[in-house]
C-alpha cells in the first residue's frame, strides 16, 4: 500500500474536524474526496502536505511517515492549495526554481509550459495572476521530480474549460506513471474523468 | 546553500508582512525616546532601574511593550504569506530562523534600551524574551510546551542572575516560535468568532478597529506617539508647577489628555468612520441598525481613545518615577479621558460627513472638546472627568439618535 492513513484526529478552534480519519491508496489510485463545505477536506490535505500538524494518528508513504518536521518523504510529495497563494512577489519561474533546488530535481521542461500554458505569464510575479493562472502555476511547482503523492484542493476552481480538460489529462498520466493523487472536490464529473475512487469526509471520518 | 534561497524568499515575505506594522511604531518609538532620553532627560541606566525597582512597573512596561510590537512581530514571525510554502521538502528551522531574525529587528527598540542600559546579555535577553512572548501571544491553544515557555519568559523578565535570565530567555524563545509556527495556520479558525464572540455590537467595532489597524496603522501610530510625548510634558509641568498631591498631578494629566489626545485622535476617528463607511453596504444588507453602528463606531473610537490614554499615562508613571497608586490613578483617569474622547470624536466625524459644512464641524467638535476637557480639569480637578464622561455619553447619545440620517445619506450615495 503506498498511502496509509490512520487514526488522524484535528481539532480547530475547539472543533475536532478529523476524528480518527483513515484511508489507504495503492499505487497509481486517485482518490476523490467528497464532503460538504468545512467538512475538513481542506484540513486533511493541508496535514498530508506538512502545512498544519495533526494532533494524533500517522501518515505513511512508501512505508516512512510523511507527518511531522523532519519527514524525509515529503520531497516525494507535491501539493496545491485551494487558493494557489504563492509568495506573490515570486514569478511563477521563481518559484518552479525554489521546488526544484529543494527537492533536487530539474526545472520545469518546454513541454510541460506549453502543456500547462505558463509561457504567457511565466515571468509575471504571481500577485498579478489570476486564480486559473496560479493554480496551473502551483501545478507545475507541484509535479516536479520524483512526486508519489500528488495533493490536489479543489482544483478545477477557477479553471476554465481547456484547463480542466488538462488537467485531467495530467492526473490519468501521473496515475499511469504510479502516482498516488488525492484531490479534495465538489466536482463529481471531474472525479468521474480522472476515475476516482470515491471517498466522504463527514462528522470527521472518511467513508467509502 | 538550497535551503538559502527559500530563507532569502521568507525574509523577504516576513519584511513585507511587517514593515507596514512596525514602520509608524518604530517612528513612534524614535520620537518618544529621543525626548525621553535627551539631554534632559532619563538615561537609559536609570529608566532601567526604575523599572527593576518596581516589578509592577516592569510588568505593565513589558506587556505595554508585548501589546504595541504584537501585529508587526506576529507578521514578522509567521507572515500568512509564507504558508503556502510550508509543503516544501526544507527544515522548519529555516522558517523558524527566518521569522526569528525577522521578528528581532521589530524587537531592536527593546533591545536597544536594555542594552544601552545593562549591557549587550542584557540586550540579549530582552530581545529573546520579547520574541518568545509575542509568539506565546500569536499561540492558541496552549499547552505544555506554551506554558513552560511563558515560565521561562518570566524568569527571564524578573531573574536576577543575568546568565540565568539569558537561558530562560533562550529556551523560551527554542520552544515559543516552533510553537508559534505550528498554530499559525489554525489561529483563523478561531478568529473567526470574532473578538467579542457573537454580539453584533463587538462584531462591528472589532471590524472597524481592525480597518483601521491593517489598512491605516500610521494614524493610529501618530496618536499613539503624541498621546506618548504628552506623557512626556507630564512630570515636566508636574516639576514646574511644584505638584506633589496626588490629586492634583492626576487633574493636571486630565488636562494634559484633554488638549493632547483629541488631535491625535482626530486622525484615528476619522479612519474608524473610514472603516464603518467601507462596511455599510454590509450593515444594509444584513439589517444591521444605525443605532448599533454609530454605537460600534463609538466603541472603536473609544477604545482607540483608551489605547491612547494608557500610553500617556505610562510614559508619565515612568517619567514622574511614580509609585504603583499614583501609576494606577494615572492610567484610571487617561484611560477614561482617552475612551471618552475617542467616543465623543467618532460622533462628530460621523456629524461631519452627515452635515453640509462636513470637514469643518469635526475640527470644530474636536477644538471644542478639547477646550472643554482642559477648562474643566483647571476648574474641578479630577471630579471633571465625570463632567466629561457624562457630557461624552450625552454627545453619543445624540450621535446614535441621527444614525439614521447618516445611513440615508451614504445610502444615496
Amino acid at each position: 500500500m503506498t498511502l496509509s492513513i490512520v487514526d488522524l484526529d484535528k481539532r480547530l478552534g475547539g472543533r475536532l474536524v478529523l476524528d480518527a480519519a483513515g484511508l489507504s491508496a495503492a499505487r497509481g489510485e486517485v482518490v476523490a474526496i467528497f464532503g460538504d463545505n468545512g467538512a475538513g477536506k481542506s484540513t486533511l490535505l493541508r496535514i498530508l502536505a506538512g502545512v498544519l500538524d495533526a494532533d494524533r494518528g500517522h501518515a505513511t508513504l512508501d512505508g516512512a511517515s510523511i507527518l511531522g518536521p523532519r519527514a524525509a518523504a515529503r520531497a516525494r510529495v507535491g501539493y496545491v492549495p485551494e487558493a494557489a497563494d504563492a509568495p506573490a512577489h515570486l514569478s511563477p519561474r521563481e518559484l518552479s526554481a525554489l521546488v526544484a533546488a529543494l527537492k533536487r530535481v530539474p526545472p520545469p521542461d518546454e513541454a510541460l509550459l506549453d502543456r500547462l500554458g505558463l509561457r504567457a505569464y511565466w515571468d509575471r510575479p504571481f500577485g498579478g495572476l489570476s486564480l486559473g493562472q496560479r493554480r496551473r502555476s502551483c501545478l507545475c511547482a507541484a509535479i516536479l521530480g520524483d512526486v508519489r503523492l500528488l495533493l490536489l484542493d479543489e482544483p478545477t476552481n477557477g479553471l476554465d474549460a481547456a484547463g480542466v480538460r488538462e488537467l485531467a489529462g495530467l492526473v490519468t498520466e501521473r496515475r499511469a506513471a504510479g502516482t498516488t493523487v488525492l484531490v479534495a472536490t465538489h466536482d463529481p464529473g471531474f472525479a468521474e474523468a480522472i476515475g476516482a475512487t470515491r471517498v466522504r469526509l463527514s462528522a470527521g471520518k472518511l467513508e467509502t | 546553500m538550497r535551503h538559502l534561497a527559500l530563507a532569502k524568499i521568507l525574509v523577504v515575505l516576513s519584511m513585507r508582512a511587517a514593515y507596514p506594522l512596525a514602520a509608524p511604531l518604530l517612528l513612534g518609538i524614535f520620537l518618544v525616546a529621543t525626548v525621553l532620553f535627551g539631554p534632559n532627560g532619563m538615561s537609559p541606566p536609570e529608566a532601567l532601574a526604575v523599572m527593576r525597582a518596581s516589578p509592577t512597573l516592569m510588568t505593565v512596561l513589558w506587556a505595554g511593550w508585548l501589546m504595541l510590537g504584537l501585529p508587526a512581530a506576529r507578521a514578522a514571525l509567521v507572515p500568512s504569506s509564507a504558508t503556502y510554502l510550508r509543503w516544501l521538502p526544507a527544515p522548519r528551522l529555516v522558517f523558524h530562523l527566518a521569522g526569528g531574525v525577522c521578528a528581532l529587528v521589530v524587537e531592536a527598540p527593546w533591545m536597544l534600551l536594555f542594552g544601552r542600559g545593562e549591557g549587550l546579555l542584557s540586550a540579549s535577553t530582552a530581545g529573546l524574551a520579547a520574541l518568545a512572548g509575542h509568539a506565546l501571544a500569536a499561540t492558541r491553544p496552549w499547552g505544555a510546551q506554551e506554558a513552560l515557555a511563558a515560565a521561562g519568559v518570566g524568569l527571564a523578565v524578573f531573574g536576577h542572575l543575568p546568565p540565568l535570565a539569558f537561558g530562560a530567555a533562550l529556551v523560551a524563545a527554542c520552544l515559543a516560535v516552533p510553537a508559534a509556527f505550528r498554530r499559525a495556520p489554525e489561529v483563523s479558525s478561531g478568529a473567526a468568532r470574532g473578538f467579542w464572540g457573537r454580539s453584533p455590537l463587538g462584531a462591528l467595532a472589532s471590524t472597524y478597529l481592525l480597518g483601521v489597524l491593517r489598512g491605516e496603522p500610521a494614524v493610529l501610530g501618530r496618536a499613539l506617539a503624541l498621546a506618548a510625548l504628552a506623557g512626556l510634558i507630564l512630570p515636566l509641568a508636574a516639576r514646574g508647577h511644584d505638584l506633589d498631591a496626588d490629586t492634583s498631578i492626576g487633574a493636571l494629566a486630565l488636562g494634559l489628555a484633554a488638549v493632547a489626545l483629541a488631535p491625535g485622535l482626530s486622525g484615528a476617528v476619522a479612519a474608524v468612520v473610514r472603516a464603518e463607511r467601507a462596511a455599510s453596504w454590509l450593515c444594509d444588507a444584513t439589517g444591521t441598525a444605525p443605532r448599533t453602528r454609530a454605537l460600534a463606531a463609538a466603541l472603536a473610537g473609544g477604545l482607540l481613545g483608551a489605547t491612547s490614554g494608557l500610553v500617556l499615562a505610562t510614559v508619565g508613571a515612568l517619567g514622574l518615577h511614580a509609585p504603583l497608586a499614583l501609576a494606577a490613578r494615572l492610567v484610571v483617569l487617561a484611560v477614561a479621558s482617552g475612551f471618552a474622547t475617542g467616543a465623543v470624536l467618532v460622533g462628530g466625524a460621523r456629524e461631519a460627513e452627515a452635515s453640509p459644512r462636513r470637514g469643518d464641524r469635526g475640527m470644530i467638535e474636536a477644538l471644542v472638546w478639547a477646550a472643554f476637557g482642559a477648562a474643566m480639569a483647571s476648574l474641578a480637578g479630577e471630579l471633571s472627568l465625570g463632567m466629561v464622561l457624562g457630557v461624552g455619553i450625552v454627545r453619543i447619545g445624540t450621535a446614535t439618535r441621527r444614525a439614521e440620517v447618516l445611513r440615508r445619506i451614504r445610502g444615496a450615495a
